[in-house]
């Protein structure tokens, strides 16, 4: 599916050269779409032309910074998911994934906070209940900080927005697994 | 002294004995009432039901993770280990010769199979 609507794609890039505002929508969803097949290098040269031709939009900083993430540039996705974050305080998603390259870096502080400002503009927006995957992320800063029960609170604030996901209630009994290890140590 | 660093212990124990049953009630949970197919919570269940000497339970729930992933010889040697606790080496021998066909370098495996032939003579 992916494959086709790069092919899509394709055309739409062939078709719609004129608009600025077009040629930085179709290449910011080739950009993402590269990525979702793996074609990360093809990808971040996508988004880099995005980026060129609309620098104060957010959302092309972003994805390049997820497509940074996967080809283990950790420093350089920092960099793009702070430029997102300059155009637009108000993303949590921003907040996330910028926590997400702290945490892959082992900045384990700085993950914490940009986490926890997530949850806050969530909360000033009156849905915190939209995204278990922010306190999740959170937990598992704080299991690989051995702050346990920081870690159980999150998942199980994660656990209370979607009960059904069995990765949630796993990492809980992970989290008890490591106590348990801790102590016999 | 004594009797402080002996309640220090009986604490720790009590701790240990607390967040085993967390554990064991959360990864219950998950194959119970979310996804009675989750290979990860049935695996860590029987790892520490085997740890707690809940041979039967344990060997119960190692036999339904290797349906879920057959071809997995970490799972089978767990399996062929509960074997040896429960003093069945011939069911050990046989599912540690699953998991050297699937990881014939598999030195761990190569161990338990020399122990499980040596109590089987």
């Amino acid at each position: 599916m992916y494959e086709e609507a790069n092919e899509d794609f394709k055309l739409a890039f062939k078709e719609f050269q004129n608009d600025i505002t077009t040629k930085y929508f179709i290449r910011s969803n080739m950009g993402i779409n590269l990525r979702l097949i793996g074609k990360y290098e093809e990808s971040a040269d996508m988004l880099r032309q995005a980026v060129e031709l609309q620098p104060s939009r957010p959302g092309a900083y972003n994805n390049l910074g997820l497509t940074c993430i996967e080809m283990g540039e950790v420093n350089e996705a920092i960099a793009h998911f702070e430029k997102a974050i300059k155009f637009d305080t108000s993303a949590a998603i921003y907040y996330n994934n910028l926590g997400l390259a702290f945490f892959n870096n082992c900045q384990y502080k700085d993950a914490v906070i940009q986490f926890d400002t997530a949850k806050k503009i969530n909360l000033e927006k009156d849905v915190p209940y939209e995204d278990p995957t922010i306190a999740f992320n959170l937990a598992n800063v704080y299991l690989t900080q051995k702050k346990f029960f920081e870690a159980l609170e999150s998942y199980q604030e994660a656990i209370m927005i979607h009960d059904m996901n069995p990765k949630y209630w796993h990492h809980k009994g992970i989290v008890y697994e490591a106590m348990i290890k801790d102590l016999e140590e | 002294m004594k009797h402080k660093k002996r309640a220090h212990l009986d604490t720790i124990f009590t701790q240990v004995q607390e967040y085993v049953e967390s554990a064991l009630s959360t990864f219950s949970h998950v194959i119970q009432n979310v996804k009675e197919d989750h290979f990860e919570s049935r695996y860590h269940l029987a790892i520490l039901l085997h740890q707690t000497y809940n041979f039967g339970d344990s060997l119960q729930h190692f036999k339904k993770a290797a349906l879920l992933r057959p071809k997995d010889h970490t799972v089978l040697l767990q399996l062929a280990i509960v074997y040896f606790d429960l003093g069945d080496y011939d069911m050990c021998i046989e599912h540690i010769e699953t998991a050297l066909a699937e990881s014939p370098h598999y030195v761990d495996a190569l161990f338990y199979m020399g122990m499980a032939k040596l109590r089987n003579k």
